[in-house]
C-alpha cells in the first residue's frame, strides 16, 4: 500500500471515529425537533406599549403632585402611548414659566410643546426606546425563571431576532398547554388594595356586586375620590362563569415589587393558598396599613383583577397569605410567578404549537420505518447493480449520515420532519454522485481501457457535473439558511451538510476505497462494477 | 448488470409534441391554482388547528355548538385517522371572531379559547379541583400526590405518576376510566383513595395544537417567498458562470420554474394543504431538478469541447441518452425512498410525500424535455442573429 493511500484510510478511520463519538448514544446527542419528540412552542410577544404606558403613569403621578406642591391648576393629564408623551390638558395660562420650570427640573431630557393652552412633553427616542428595550430583556429574563421551575431537559427561550418584541420558547416533552401559556404569558402583577365602602355599609362584609351600575349605585352615583371599580372573576359551583365588581382605593400602598419570597402553603382551613414575605421596609408600611384599617377588608389583585377580598384581623408585618380558592396547582403557579417577578409588560401568545408526546412516537417510528425500508432498498439495488463498487457507495452513504448527524450534534441544531426532507434529499444526491462515478468508470472500461486507468479518468470526468450539482445545492441552501425561517431552515442546514460531506465521501472516500482494492501491487484485470 | 449501455433515442427530434404537452399540463395547472387555489396550510393562512382524541365517537354536533356559542364562526371540523381513532381536527382561521371584511388583529389565546368553548359545563363540573388524567403530565401528577400522601414518600407518588403516564401512553394517550389505572402494580392503597377522590378521566386528550397569529403568518408567507427567489436568482447566476451561456441559467430556471408549477398544480387539484414542511418538499424538488438538469448540461459541456459538432440538437441528443442510465438509476433510487415515504410515512408525512412523488417525476422529465430544448432554442437563435447580422 502506497503511504499515500496509507494516509487516506487512516483519515477516513478517523473522521469515522470521531463522527460516531459525537453521534452515539443517539438519544443524547442528535436534539428532536418538537414536531418529533412532542411538547410546547411559544412565540409572545412583548406589548412594550404597556411599559411606556406604565413609565408614562408614573411620571404623571410626580408632575400631579408637583402641580399640587406649586399650587398649579390643571384640568388633566393626558398619557400619549404612541407618541411616548404626556398631554398636559388645561394648564393655566398665567403660570406658563412656572409650568416650564416644573418640566425642566423633573423632565430634563424631555422636548416641551405647547399647543393652545395645553402642553405636550414627549420623550426623547432613545429614552423611548430604551423603554421598549428594558420592556423585552427583563420579560426574557423573568420568562427564563419561571421556564427554570418546569425542570424540561434543553428548554429553549431567547429573543427572536436581535432588537424583535418577540420571545421563543420551546419545551420539550412538556404537556398541558394551557398551563405552560398561563404560566408564562401573565404578568402576575400583585397589588393590594383596600375595599372602599360607603359609611352606612362599614363593619359589613362586602362581596362584590354582579355589575358597574350597581356599585355605582351604592355611592349614590359617584365614586369618591381614590376609588375605582375592578372586577373579579369567578367559577360557580355550576362551572358557569361570573364576573363580580369591587370598588377598591386606586393606590395600592403594597405592590409584587416588595416581596422577598412566596411559596405554596395552607390556609387555616387546609386549603392550598401562598405564603410570602415582604421586604422590612414594605413591612412597616404593610403594618402600618393594617394596624389602621382593622376589621377591614383588603382586596388582593392580581394583574387588574381581584382574587379574594379577606378582612383583616389583626396587625400584619413581613409574613402574610394570599387566599383564594386555589388548586395546588395554581396555588404552586402563583408562587412561581410570584417569585419570578410580575412580567413588566403584557404578552400575546402570536405562536403556538403543541405535540402530544404519542403524536412525535408515531411520527418518529413512522419516519424511521419509511427512511429504513427506502434506504435499504436502495442500498440493496446498489449492491445488486454495482456489486463491488456498491459497497463503496454503501460506506460513502454511512459515513455521510454520520457527518451529518455529527454536524448536527456539534451545532445544536434540531432535528425535525423537514430536516430529514433535506437529508432525504441528500441521499439522493450521493448515490447520484456515485452513479455518476460509476457509470463513467464503466463508460471508460467499455473503451478498452484499465483498471486503473479507467478508475482515474472515471472520477476526474465525473467530477465537474458533481461539483456543479452540489455547489449550486449548497447555494440555495445557503441563501435558504439566511432568508428562511423555522422549518425551511432546518431543511437547509441538513441538506448544506450533506452536500458537503457527499462531495467528501463521493470523490475521497470511495476513490481511496477502490484504490485500496485494485492497487494491492499485481495488476487487477476486472473490477466489480 | 448493466441496462442501456448506448441507447439512440430520439429525445430533441419529438421536441414540439413533448414542449406542447408540456404547456399543456402547465396550462391545466394554471387553472386549478386559479379555480380550487391551494388550501395554505396554519404556517401561511394564520389561525388554529387543535386536534384531539376522544374516548368515544366524538361528539361532533356538541363541539360545533359549543364554538358556534363561544362565537367562532367558518369553522371547518373533520375526522382524522382511521374512524376507530375518534380523533378529530378542529380548523378556525385567523377571521374566526370578528367580521370577515375586518383585518385579522392577534387573537390571545385562540386555541386555549376553541378548548375552553369545547368543555361543557359538566366537564368543568367534574374537573373542579380535580386533575384529569388526560391532560396532565406525570410531574403533575407527582405533585399533586405529594402533597395528598403526605412527606417522605416521593417515591411512592412517583412510581404511581410514571405507572399512570405509561398506561396512558400504551392506550392511546387515553384512560377511559379512573378504575381501570387502580389496578395498576405500582398503585399503592393510598394513591388508589387519591385517585379515587381527586382524580377525573377526561373526555378527550390534546394530540396537538397550533396557533399561528395573523402577523407570523404574514411574516412567514414573505419570508418563504423571498427564501424561494432569492435562491432561484443565486442558482441562476451561478448556472450562467459556470456554463459561460446566459441560456443554460434560464433554462434551468424555465425548468425549475415548470417543477413547481406543476407540483403546484397537483396540490391544488388535489386539495393538499401547504404548510412550511411541503414548501420544503417543494425546495427539495428544486435541488433534484436541478441536479439532474446539471448533469446532462455537464456532459453537453464536455461534448461541445471534445467533438467540436457543431449540430447542437444532435450534441444534446447523445448527452441524454449517455447519461440515461444514470438518470434512470438515480431516479429509480429516489422514487423507492419516496414510495416508503408515501406508503410508511403515515398521515403527518402525506402531503409532504405527495409533493416530493411528483416533483422528482416532473424533475425528471423536464430535465429532458424542458431544459434541454429551451438551451437549443436559445442557441439556435443566437446564432441566427449573428448570421442576420453578418448578412446585413
Amino acid at each position: 500500500m502506497s503511504k499515500d493511500l496509507r494516509w487516506k484510510l487512516l483519515l477516513i478511520l478517523a473522521v469515522v471515529a470521531i463522527t460516531s463519538f459525537m453521534v452515539f448514544p443517539v438519544q443524547e446527542k442528535v436534539h428532536l425537533g418538537l414536531d418529533l419528540k412532542g411538547g410546547i412552542h411559544l412565540v409572545l410577544q412583548v406589548r412594550t406599549d404597556d411599559a411606556v404606558k406604565a413609565s408614562l403613569d408614573l411620571r404623571s403621578t410626580s408632575l400631579t403632585e408637583q402641580f399640587n406642591r406649586r399650587g398649579l391648576k390643571v384640568a388633566h393629564i393626558n398619557p400619549d402611548v404612541a407618541g411616548g408623551g404626556l398631554v398636559i390638558v388645561g394648564a393655566d395660562p398665567v403660570a406658563q414659566d412656572e409650568f416650564r420650570k416644573v418640566f425642566s427640573e423633573q423632565l430634563p431630557s424631555w422636548r416641551v410643546s405647547k399647543e393652545g393652552n395645553d402642553f405636550r412633553v414627549t420623550m426623547g427616542s432613545q429614552e423611548l426606546s430604551f423603554a421598549r428595550e428594558t420592556a423585552v430583556t427583563d420579560t426574557l429574563e423573568r420568562i427564563r425563571r419561571r421556564v427554570d421551575a418546569f425542570g424540561v431537559a434543553e428548554p429553549n427561550v431567547q429573543r427572536q431576532g436581535l432588537s424583535s418584541d418577540r420571545i421563543l420558547i420551546q419545551l420539550p416533552g412538556i404537556e398541558n398547554p394551557e398551563r405552560v401559556r398561563d404560566l408564562l404569558s401573565t404578568p402576575a402583577f400583585l397589588e393590594y388594595k383596600l375595599v372602599s365602602l360607603p359609611a352606612n355599609f362599614q363593619g359589613q362584609t362586602f362581596g362584590g356586586l354582579p355589575d358597574e351600575p350597581s356599585v355605582l349605585q351604592m355611592f349614590g352615583g359617584t365614586l369618591p375620590q381614590d376609588t375605582a371599580v375592578f372586577p373579579q372573576e369567578k367559577i360557580g359551583a355550576d362551572g358557569a362563569r361570573q364576573t363580580l365588581y369591587w370598588p377598591l382605593t386606586v393606590s395600592s400602598p403594597i405592590s409584587g415589587n416588595d416581596l422577598v419570597l412566596a411559596r405554596r402553603g395552607q390556609n387555616n382551613l387546609g386549603m392550598p393558598a401562598v405564603d410570602f414575605q415582604l421586604t422590612s421596609d414594605a413591612g412597616v408600611r404593610f403594618e402600618k396599613l393594617t394596624r389602621e384599617n382593622l376589621h377591614k377588608q383588603l382586596a388582593i389583585l392580581l394583574d387588574k383583577k381581584v382574587i379574594s377580598a379577606p378582612s383583616i384581623n389583626g396587625v400584619i408585618n413581613t409574613n402574610g397569605i394570599i387566599e383564594g380558592s386555589f388548586s395546588i396547582e395554581e396555588a404552586d403557579d402563583l408562587a412561581l410567578k410570584l417569585r419570578s417577578g410580575a412580567l413588566p409588560a403584557g404578552t400575546n401568545v402570536i405562536e403556538e404549537r403543541t405535540v402530544g408526546a404519542s403524536l412525535g412516537l408515531d411520527s418518529i417510528r413512522k419516519g424511521v420505518t419509511a427512511s429504513v425500508v427506502g434506504l435499504g432498498l436502495s442500498v440493496i439495488f446498489m449492491l445488486v447493480y454495482y456489486r463491488g463498487a456498491g459497497i463503496n457507495a454503501v460506506v460513502a452513504l454511512v459515513i455521510n449520515i454520520l457527518i451529518i448527524l455529527s454536524m448536527m450534534s456539534y451545532l445544536g441544531a434540531t432535528l425535525s420532519l423537514p430536516g430529514i426532507a433535506g437529508i432525504i434529499l441528500t441521499f439522493g444526491i450521493a448515490f447520484d454522485a456515485n452513479i455518476l462515478v460509476f457509470e463513467r468508470i464503466r463508460e471508460e472500461l467499455r473503451l478498452g481501457k484499465t483498471v486503473r486507468a479507467s478508475l482515474d479518468a472515471g472520477f476526474k470526468r465525473a467530477f465537474s457535473a458533481v461539483f456543479d450539482s452540489h455547489v449550486t445545492a449548497v447555494i440555495s441552501s445557503l441563501v435558504l439558511i439566511q432568508f428562511g425561517s423555522g422549518p425551511v431552515k432546518g431543511f437547509a442546514v441538513s441538506l448544506c451538510i450533506g452536500l458537503i460531506a457527499s462531495m467528501f465521501t463521493a470523490f475521497f472516500v470511495s476513490k481511496a476505497l477502490f484504490d485500496w482494492r485494485v492497487g494491492q501491487g499485481r495488476r487487477v484485470e476486472r473490477l466489480s462494477i | 448488470m448493466q441496462i442501456l449501455t448506448n441507447p439512440k433515442f430520439d429525445f430533441l427530434g419529438k421536441k414540439k409534441y413533448f414542449v406542447t404537452a408540456s404547456l399543456l399540463v402547465v396550462a391545466l395547472s394554471i387553472t386549478s391554482l386559479a379555480i380550487r387555489g391551494i388550501p395554505l396550510g396554519i404556517d401561511f393562512r394564520g389561525g388554529a388547528d387543535v386536534q384531539l382524541k376522544f374516548r368515544e365517537t366524538p361528539p361532533t354536533q356538541q363541539i360545533r355548538s359549543g364554538l358556534e356559542a363561544a362565537g367562532f364562526h367558518g369553522v371547518s371540523l373533520q375526522a382524522f385517522g382511521a374512524a376507530a381513532d375518534n380523533e378529530v381536527l378542529i380548523q378556525i382561521d385567523a377571521h374566526a371572531r370578528g367580521s370577515a371584511t375586518e383585518e385579522p388583529k392577534e387573537q390571545e389565546d385562540l386555541a386555549a379559547d376553541v378548548l375552553r368553548a369545547i368543555r361543557t359545563p359538566e366537564d368543568t363540573a367534574a374537573a373542579q379541583g380535580k386533575v384529569d388524567l388526560n391532560a396532565a403530565g406525570a410531574s403533575e401528577i407527582k405533585r399533586n400526590l405529594v402533597s395528598a400522601l403526605g412527606p417522605g414518600r416521593e417515591d411512592e407518588a412517583e412510581r404511581a405518576a410514571l405507572a399512570i403516564k405509561r398506561y396512558r401512553k400504551e392506550h392511546g394517550e387515553l384512560i377511559a376510566d379512573v378504575a381501570m389505572v387502580k389496578a395498576l402494580p405500582e398503585i399503592t392503597p393510598a394513591v388508589a383513595g387519591w385517585l379515587g377522590a381527586s382524580a377525573i378521566a377526561g373526555r378527550f386528550s390534546i394530540v396537538s395544537i397550533d396557533y399561528v397569529g395573523p402577523a407570523v403568518g404574514a411574516d412567514l408567507r414573505s419570508k418563504a417567498r423571498w427564501a424561494v427567489v432569492m435562491s432561484l436568482v443565486v442558482m441562476l447566476m451561478y448556472i450562467a458562470f459556470r456554463f459561460k451561456a446566459w441560456s443554460y441559467g434560464v433554462s434551468a430556471i424555465v425548468t425549475l420554474a415548470y417543477d413547481v408549477m406543476v407540483t403546484l398544480g397537483f396540490i391544488s387539484f388535489f386539495q393538499k394543504e401547504f404548510d412550511l414542511t411541503v414548501l420544503a418538499a417543494v425546495l427539495t424538488i428544486v435541488g433534484y431538478s436541478l441536479n439532474d438538469t446539471i448533469v446532462i448540461f455537464d456532459r453537453v459541456r464536455e461534448n461541445l469541447r471534445l467533438r467540436r459538432s457543431t449540430n447542437i440538437e444532435k450534441t444534446f441528443n447523445d448527452s441524454i441518452n449517455e447519461t440515461l442510465s444514470r438518470t434512470i438509476l438515480t431516479s429509480f433510487l429516489v422514487w423507492i425512498v419516496l414510495v416508503s415515504i408515501w406508503v410508511f410515512g403515515g398521515s403527518r408525512l402525506e402531503p409532504f410525500s405527495f409533493a416530493l412523488l411528483v416533483g422528482s417525476i416532473s424533475g425528471t422529465y423536464s430535465t429532458i424535455y424542458i431544459s434541454s430544448p429551451v438551451v437549443v432554442w436559445w442557441m439556435r437563435w443566437i446564432a441566427e442573429r449573428k448570421k442576420a447580422a453578418v448578412r446585413a
